[in-house]
């Protein structure tokens, strides 16, 4: 049982099949957590979903059985996922800024079929983060929520009627 | 099996039954397009009201599905949960494909009489 804040940590080979179950047991490890709306727990799945599907597709150029390490800390007021991989590094080092995905609509033979992930990465994040170390990729995912609603000014001094 | 389909008519109807449309089964998504579409169907629904989760790799399949549809047939996607709704509202295919809330929408919009929908 996840207390407030413990981080959680999943092993993974590289495959679709893991992938798509590993999205689902982030999801499921977040919502036990207590803390997050379903909005909320969709958007870190679909996170997690793309970030892996990069680290299968890119940093492993689809090897399947190569190691994949997921971390989850659900605490109240913050979500974070880190992901770690040894494969390729990220291509210039950075993350990419999604412009990738743009297209005209009215353009349909040339519409992209791909390169949407990092900007439903972005969109549903708060914080992206990403380093190289020791022939590793560590890529961070923080999704920050809401403070619970406070009490309409109880402690407020005097105000006028 | 992961998905059905069903011509009525000359609209061929395409429904996922596999919750989440990723990458294990956009392959067989794009496999059963490739294989069963023919140039006599005019309109192509997909029926997304059991997806309870797509990812890129389901929108792909959507996209290139939409490609090999072509200029001159309809492709229509019906059945999309709030949570399906959103990943094609952050991409802006919103604005690329029909959308309908439900099959016999869709199914009007073809303007097929015989509605015959196996339930």
């Amino acid at each position: 049982m996840a207390g407030d804040g413990a981080t959680k940590e999943f092993r993974i080979t590289s495959s679709f099949e893991e992938i798509s179950q590993l999205a689902e047991d982030v999801r499921d490890h977040c919502a036990a957590a207590g803390h997050y709306d379903g909005e909320t727990l969709d958007s870190l799945r679909l996170s997690v979903a793309e970030a892996l599907n990069n680290i299968v597709e890119h940093a492993y150029d689809g090897r399947i059985g190569m190691p994949i390490v997921t971390q989850v800390s659900a605490a109240p007021a913050r979500c974070e996922v880190r992901l770690i991989d040894e494969g390729k590094p990220m291509p210039g080092g950075e993350i990419p800024d999604g412009s990738g995905s743009t297209f005209d609509p009215d353009d349909i033979e040339n519409l992209p079929e791909g390169g949407f992930g990092w900007l439903l990465i972005s969109a549903e994040m708060d914080d992206v983060g990403y380093e190289r170390r020791e022939d590793r990729n560590f890529l961070r995912l923080t999704k920050l929520l809401e403070p619970a609603a406070r009490p309409a000014r109880a402690d407020d001094g005097s105000r006028a009627d | 099996m992961r998905l059905t389909h069903d011509v009525h008519g000359t609209t061929f109807v395409l429904t996922p039954l596999r919750p989440r449309f990723d990458a294990p089964f956009a392959g067989e998504f794009r496999d059963a397009v490739h294989d069963s579409l023919a140039d006599t169907h005019t309109g192509v629904i997909v029926d997304l009201k059991h997806v309870t989760f797509i990812d890129s790799s389901g929108i792909g399949a959507l996209v290139n599905l939409l490609k090999h549809v072509g200029r001159h047939r309809e492709l229509v996607l019906c059945g999309l949960n709030p949570t399906v709704q959103k990943v094609f509202k952050l991409t802006r295919l919103n604005a690329v494909f029909t959308i309908c809330p439900d099959l016999e929408t869709a199914f009007a919009l073809h303007r097929v009489d015989d509605l015959a929908v196996a339930v």
